[in-house]
């Protein structure tokens, strides 16, 4: 599989999947104008990715501000992850201790998601 | 572009306009907008916790009436280009900011608001949360109208109760109302 690694923007996060690490990481801001396209091939990637299902892997989403869209994007990730049964995962969630929307996020996903054991982490 | 296709963005600290824009709404002038905003309100050290509510706000209105504006246009690159109003004004006496958009929309798509409004009457934080995750599970709900995740995500940011007006115009075709919704933080 080729990594992607795509820089951020002002509205978009900067995006690392790193298959020969086992790292996926979004991190910045994340309210793109067509955010399903924006999305189309990390969600393709993520599907194939988890179709293996003994890699170590580590997902950090450090985003300190995603719009409504990106919400149901990250539902659909989350929902990829926990139906692949993939055990060796470490999911962080980082959140500031600031903004208690970001820790909002992370009760909404970890209590949804409650198999896949999302780690909050204050920054 | 004409004089009608202005995004009228004003924050208003009591009577004062302390930040004004004038533009079409795009992505790119939310972004400008929103940074700008959110820079204006630090620099006046008000509560940070709001700024961010305020922001997250900001953001969600703009986008919906970047994305369902009636007659809003998109290129070839998918990038789209609406009318609109967008103004934010605080009260140093009551410390409370009332966030407000404005657009054009189809009398279909505010039936479909009015629907949203009567659903969230009424609505504890619990049920806020449970409405909001159902519309996480689904991309389409809402969507084709409007008044989706983003109209319940804009509810949930605050304990008060939005306030959604239609008004009769007579502008552009007999098919749309303007649409205001304001939202005090």
């Amino acid at each position: 599989m080729e990594n992607i690694n795509i820089e951020n923007s002002d509205d978009s996060p900067k995006v690392t999947m790193d298959f020969e690490n086992g790292l996926i990481e979004f991190e910045g801001e994340c309210y793109p104008e067509n955010t399903f396209e924006f999305f189309e091939s990390i969600l393709k990637w993520i599907k194939e990715y988890f179709e293996d299902d003994s890699k170590n892997t580590t997902i950090n989403f450090k985003l300190s501000y995603f719009n409504s869209a990106t919400t149901q994007v990250l539902f659909d990730i989350f929902d990829i992850i926990d139906e692949s049964g993939h055990k060796a995962l470490s999911i962080n969630w980082y959140y500031d201790e600031n903004n208690k929307g970001t820790l909002k996020d992370y009760e909404e996903f970890s209590e949804e998601f409650e198999d896949l054991n999302i780690q909050a982490v204050a920054l | 572009m004409g004089n009608t296709k202005d995004l009228d963005l004003c924050i208003k600290v009591d009577d004062e306009k302390i930040c004004e824009l004038n533009s079409n709404i795009t992505q790119e002038n939310i972004i400008t907008t929103v940074k700008t905003m959110k820079q204006q309100l630090l620099d006046n050290n008000l509560d940070q916790e709001k700024i961010f509510i305020i922001y997250d706000i900001s953001i969600e209105m703009l986008q919906n009436i970047l994305k369902y504006s009636y007659g809003n246009m998109v290129d070839d690159t998918k990038k789209r280009e609406a009318d609109g109003q967008f103004t934010i004004t605080y009260n140093s006496t009551t410390k409370e900011f009332v966030i407000c958009g404005s657009n054009l929309i189809t009398k279909k798509q505010s039936e479909t608001i009015s629907q949203r409004v009567d659903e969230l009457k009424g609505l504890n934080e619990k049920e806020m949360r449970k409405l909001m995750r159902s519309k996480m599970k689904s991309r389409r709900d809402g969507h084709a109208d409007g008044a989706g995740l983003g109209f319940v995500t804009i509810a949930s940011k605050t304990p008060h109760p939005i306030k959604v007006t239609f008004e009769q115009t007579e502008e552009k075709s007999n098919d749309t109302v303007k649409y205001r919704l304001e939202v005090k933080v």
